[in-house]
């Protein structure tokens, strides 16, 4: 681990934007994190702590997104696409054979994957607005298509019921509590994950491709297969999370699968910071947690949405926990 | 045997012959230039050996090997590598991240391997970032590894540009228009750190206008002009060559058309 805690601490002294945090000071602050995220459940109302648990699930979401427009620079506006088939996948596969949601979630996450090769494959070389384009056309047809109802799978309009749920010995998992750990570990796993793959030779590559295709390529990296490799696993995580969300809605409908969902999706991994793991948990915290705070102003709703996004570009474009690079090529700010 | 041979290579773009009829060789352990005045088709040729362009007709041989079909990652792999001449760096990236780039060709670990942190992807991470390091601390900027390769002045960028190439451990190293908006000590120091790659064992295959740095540094020089080789040779055959003169200058006698 020599080199990678070198790293990993001189990271952490680069972080930029305020947060200092270095070695032994960094683990305390995750210990008290952890402690304080398993200690939620004692104090939250159960109602609270269903907003903690989508706020995990949009977290696991921006996660898989960021690796596609944060780290590749890919425009991706149609993901929910997706996160839409992991959740039908999981309901379909489970009506089907009986399987357990356990396997399901590995499984959903590779029939997206699955689809997100297939799908991305044909487009994955175009450019900025014109992939933005194409993957929001992919995500309405499918959108249209499970409304349609093809082969009476769907369901349509009303979609389908998962009757199953995640057991642990027999025991159902449906108190919210026991939910909460359940997204909340597998948020950990993925973050563990993916700050690992961030700083590998595979996380640098993406980067590069994000910077300057031409001198990516010329550096000797496969662009193409890079840029395919982050789409399908964006599109695998998204395709997990898919299952825990047909586990938390049972109900799992067109309408949860809008255009709507891509661009709040989008807004995550922009507001909290293109790049940024902890950026992307703020994110998702600000666009699911922040609304349940302010349901009494609900019908402004999509007034502060707007109006916070348009403020954000003015004075934050970073994000709100930008990745070092971002704030340190806008403030221009060099090392010590 | 020679390192790289380019045989009758053309490439048309619409109406403009860029390159036509180019035959060419670079021995192995030499600094050969390649010079010609403005659009003559150097950078397009650099771009045909490096697989960004794919030639029309001919063929382009590294080490007895077909480059010709080629993707440019995989030309990278056989040992070619480039700078560009307008500096293409990864500006958000800090300049040790912008070497280890180099590396990438050079390593294997996947995606599970990266997740895991198994001892064979750490002992080639190890492994790479001592390359890196090396190939900074060899153009003078290790003590900048960190910094964003955005925030360096630009002589400092192109040294960096040379660097991540190095990383790639090239046989053979083409830079284009390495001195361009250099100033003369800057230059000076470039020179000897390309006397210093050639002594390392890499050839180096360079388009250079700064005549200085060319007839300084080169064993061969090749002149391109209008997508031709007009003359080959050592610095002094080529400076005196009548049509290399003429190419420069224009025909004795003959009216400027302004």
């Amino acid at each position: 681990m020599g080199v990678s805690d070198g790293r990993l601490a001189s990271d952490a002294r680069l972080a930029g934007a305020g947060s200092q945090v270095e070695g032994p000071a960094r683990a305390l602050l995750m210990a008290a994190l952890v402690a304080a995220g398993g200690a939620l459940p004692l104090v939250l109302s159960d109602y609270w702590l269903d907003v903690a648990i989508f706020w995990g699930i949009y977290a696991l979401l921006g996660l898989s997104l960021n690796l596609i427009v944060g780290e590749v620079g890919l425009f991706n506006m149609g993901h929910t696409a997706f996160f839409a088939i992991g959740a039908y996948g999981t309901v379909l596969l489970n009506q089907a054979w009986g399987l357990s949601l356990w396997l399901l979630m590995p499984l959903s996450g590779l029939l997206a994957a699955a689809a997100g090769y297939g799908l991305s494959r044909p487009i994955i070389h175009l450019r900025g607005d014109y992939l933005l384009v194409a993957t929001i056309g992919l995500n309405e047809i499918l959108r249209v298509t499970l409304v349609n109802n093809p082969w009476g799978l769907t369901g349509g309009p009303n979609g389908l019921i998962l009757l199953d749920q995640f057991t642990v010995l027999g025991r159902r998992l449906d108190d919210p509590a026991a939910f909460y750990y359940l997204v909340w570990g597998v948020v950990g796993l993925v973050v563990w994950a993916l700050l690992r793959l961030q700083h590998s030779r595979i996380g640098r590559a993406w980067n590069c491709v994000r910077e300057d295709e031409v001198a990516a390529e010329a550096m000797g990296i496969d662009v193409r297969q890079a840029k395919l490799l982050a789409f399908v696993l964006g599109a695998g995580l998204a395709g997990a999370a898919g299952t825990l969300y047909a586990a938390k809605m049972v109900v799992v409908s067109p309408e949860s699968f809008t255009f709507m969902e891509a661009v709040i999706l989008f807004a995550i991994v922009v507001l909290g910071g293109l790049g940024s793991i902890p950026g992307v948990l703020v994110g998702s915290a600000a666009m699911m947690v922040l609304p349940e705070v302010l349901r009494d102003f609900a019908q402004y709703r999509m007034l502060f949405f707007g109006a916070a996004m348009a403020l954000m570009m003015v004075f934050r474009p970073q994000g709100l926990w930008p990745s070092r690079r971002w704030s340190r090529q806008l403030t221009g700010e060099r090392e010590p | 045997m020679n390192l790289l041979e380019l045989r009758g290579v053309r490439k048309r773009f619409g109406g403009l012959q860029a390159v036509r009829d180019v035959t060419l060789e670079v021995r192995r352990g030499t600094i050969t230039s390649l010079i010609g005045p403005n659009g003559a088709g150097k950078t397009t040729l650099f771009n045909l050996i490096t697989g960004i362009y794919r030639p029309d007709v001919g063929s382009i041989r590294f080490q007895g090997e077909e480059l010709v079909g080629l993707r440019p990652h995989q030309v990278v792999q056989r040992g070619i590598a480039r700078t560009f001449q307008t500096v293409r760096l990864f500006t958000n990236l800090t300049c040790l991240e912008n070497v280890l780039a180099g590396q990438h060709c050079r390593s294997q670990a996947g995606l599970w391997a990266s997740i895991l942190r198994t001892g064979r992807q750490r002992a080639e991470e190890a492994r790479v970032r001592e390359v890196a390091q090396a190939c900074l601390e060899l153009v003078g900027l290790e003590a900048a590894a960190h910094e964003l390769a955005a925030s360096l002045p630009y002589g400092d960028r192109k040294r960096l540009e040379i660097a991540r190439a190095l990383a790639t451990q090239p046989t053979l190293l083409i830079l284009d228009e390495p001195a361009g908006g250099l100033n003369e000590s800057e230059s000076h120091a470039l020179m000897e750190l390309i006397l210093q790659i050639r002594a390392s064992g890499v050839t180096v295959l360079l388009i250079e206008h700064d005549m200085r740095v060319v007839m300084g540094i080169s064993d061969e020089v090749a002149v391109l002009d209008q997508g031709r080789i007009i003359a080959r040779g050592t610095p002094s055959d080529v400076q005196n060559a009548p049509q290399v003169i003429e190419a420069y200058l224009g025909r004795p006698g003959e009216e400027a058309l302004i």
